[in-house]
């Protein structure tokens, strides 16, 4: 385990020195603020922290990209790869390392919307078994999108490759439920995609939490796809050996 | 399990699709020795080494380390083996101390181990000064110091350094080889590289590969005297003539054209005696070419080494 940790303190140190990560900052920073400037600041408007996360999924399905695209691509790129295989660590090690120290620098991200939980505070009583409830859905969602990155950064050593991958899946599951108004729900099979589609988008788990509603069968979900993207890395990181 | 030997290869074989990079090798460093690993480019050395340090696995045969099989125990050959990479990978953005200090926590050392063995190979490998300065900003020779004391850090039995010595000055490289020297008797290394004068030097068993095999392996002076004592000789005359012309004479068994031009230098092996020399003379000034200089010179591995590696020879 402590292995695991030494790699993600690396990682989130390494990650505070590219510019790539005050980017992210300032961007996640200027959307979540237009959002709470017009969506959630406004006079009319309940004291609560839910229309920001509803929202920032469709900020968040474009920025987490820019965060993981390098964590794996910069390894096979530089060669740093062979020091890394040829360290007495395993690739469970390297996968939940990396993983940690992104999800760390998720951390950092949702910590910088304590402003706007603050600015609420001072205007109004916002209710903290939502506010946590919140809190949660966006660190699940924010563990299932950085799985998805990284399995994409194993994949290439080309960052923007695994920027796009990234980009292209993460954007299906967030407009999933938006693009399933386009099915038309005439034939069964229709119907099943109809539903499928909603059942896959992001907003539908979302929802709940932001309402301040904990239920685990938005936690399974949130949980599921994290390890199948986990998993899938784990065995791009395995097969990438043999070649 | 014991062995006398610390590195044990056994028909070891690496193949990328039809492609055989490395075709059933076999070979022993023993306990303590420095083994020099010779050959031309892309003749299968990084990919066995890469193979030793459990990078890449192998295809067929099996290897072990410290006792350890590279493809069964793989974990344990890696805590057993320091390996610098041809390419020196490095976290740029990283202090040399706090890579150091990262490697080391990897390694599993606790922190005052960590703190006096980053002195230690600090003071070896002369990066003391640079400890606090970022991998990124410093030069070649720098960083493959750092790579250097990277393999040493955790006190390995055994290291394999590819290339170490490439980047370095003169006067460093003198040094460098000193320290590989040391380490002989505490450590068994495998160095792999291509300057000979270094494996003469340096190595006690030299193992030549190419095209994926073996075809040489032995202490530099087997292999110097595999070839024999050769002459020199320097004529004013067209180096293929000389060349076909000098081989016919009975009793030479090679002549290799080692400089072209107007004026060309044949090395030639055979049993070196006075008539051979003579006849050689006779036959130079037979065909109206001129003969500037004859002289008897010993073996040298960089001779036995392209003679050996040359495709159109058959093995010495």
């Amino acid at each position: 385990m402590s292995r695991v940790m030494t790699i993600a303190k690396r990682e989130v140190t390494s990650l505070f020195f590219s510019p790539i990560a005050y980017i992210v900052m300032f961007l996640f920073l200027l959307y979540m603020g237009l959002v709470f400037a017009g969506l959630v600041f406004v006079p009319g408007q309940l004291t609560e922290l839910r229309r920001l996360v509803d929202f920032s999924r469709f900020g968040l399905f474009f920025i987490v990209p820019l965060m993981t695209m390098s964590l794996f691509s910069d390894e096979y790129r530089s060669g740093r790869i062979e020091m890394l295989r040829t360290s007495p660590i395993t690739e469970f090690d390297l996968l939940l390392g990396k993983f940690i120290g992104a999800m760390f620098f998720f951390l950092i991200l949702l910590g910088l919307t304590l402003i706007h939980l603050t600015l609420l505070m001072i205007f109004g009583h916002p209710d903290y078994g939502q506010t946590f409830s919140c809190y949660l859905g966006l660190a699940l969602m924010g563990m299932m999108f950085v799985s998805v990155g990284l399995f994409y950064s194993s994949c290439t050593q080309n960052q923007i490759v695994a920027a796009l991958g990234s980009l292209l899946t993460l954007g299906f599951f967030t407009f999933s439920g938006g693009l399933s108004e386009l099915i038309p729900g005439s034939t069964k099979i229709f119907e099943w995609i109809h539903s499928a589609m909603i059942y896959l988008s992001v907003g539908t788990h979302l929802e709940d939490f932001s309402k301040g509603v904990l239920d685990t069968s938005h936690l399974s979900y949130f949980l599921g796809f994290s390890a199948i993207f986990l998993f899938m890395t784990y065995l791009v990181l395995e097969s990438r050996k043999w070649r | 399990m014991s062995h006398a030997a610390d590195i044990v290869v056994d028909r070891l074989s690496k193949a990328y699709g039809a492609f055989l990079a490395v075709d059933r090798i076999s070979f022993e460093v023993p306990k303590g020795t420095i083994v020099g690993f010779l050959g031309p480019n892309g003749a299968g050395k990084t990919t066995t080494i890469r193979m030793l340090t459990c990078y890449l696995p192998p295809t067929g045969g099996t290897a072990s380390v410290a006792g350890y099989d590279v493809f069964r125990q793989s974990l344990d050959v890696r805590k057993k083996i320091g390996y610098l990479p041809e390419s020196t990978p490095l976290y740029t953005e990283m202090r040399v101390q706090e890579y150091l200090d990262f490697k080391g926590k990897l390694h599993g050392m606790d922190r005052s181990t960590r703190q006096k063995r980053i002195a230690e190979v600090a003071a070896r490998c002369w990066i003391t000064d640079r400890l606090q300065s970022v991998i990124g900003t410093l030069s070649k020779g720098y960083r493959q110091r750092v790579g250097i004391a990277d393999a040493m850090l955790h006190n390995p039995p055994v290291l394999v350094l590819d290339e170490p010595t490439v980047g370095l000055d003169p006067s460093q490289i003198r040094e460098a080889r000193r320290l590989i020297s040391e380490l002989a008797g505490d450590h068994t290394v495998l160095l792999s590289t291509h300057i000979l004068q270094e494996v003469e030097m340096v190595c006690k068993r030299v193992i030549i590969i190419a095209n994926g095999k073996i075809v040489a392996q032995g202490t530099p002076d087997e292999l110097k005297n595999r070839l024999g004592s050769g002459l020199i000789v320097e004529v004013r005359g067209p180096a293929d003539q000389v060349r076909s012309a000098i081989n016919a004479i009975p009793g030479i068994t090679g002549v290799d054209v080692l400089q072209n031009g107007p004026v060309c230098r044949v090395g030639v092996r055979g049993k070196n005696s006075a008539e051979l020399r003579e006849q050689i003379a006779a036959l130079v000034s037979l065909r109206g070419w001129g003969l500037r200089e004859m002289r008897t010179e010993g073996a040298s591995l960089e001779e036995f080494f392209v003679r050996i590696t040359d495709p159109g020879s058959a093995a010495a």
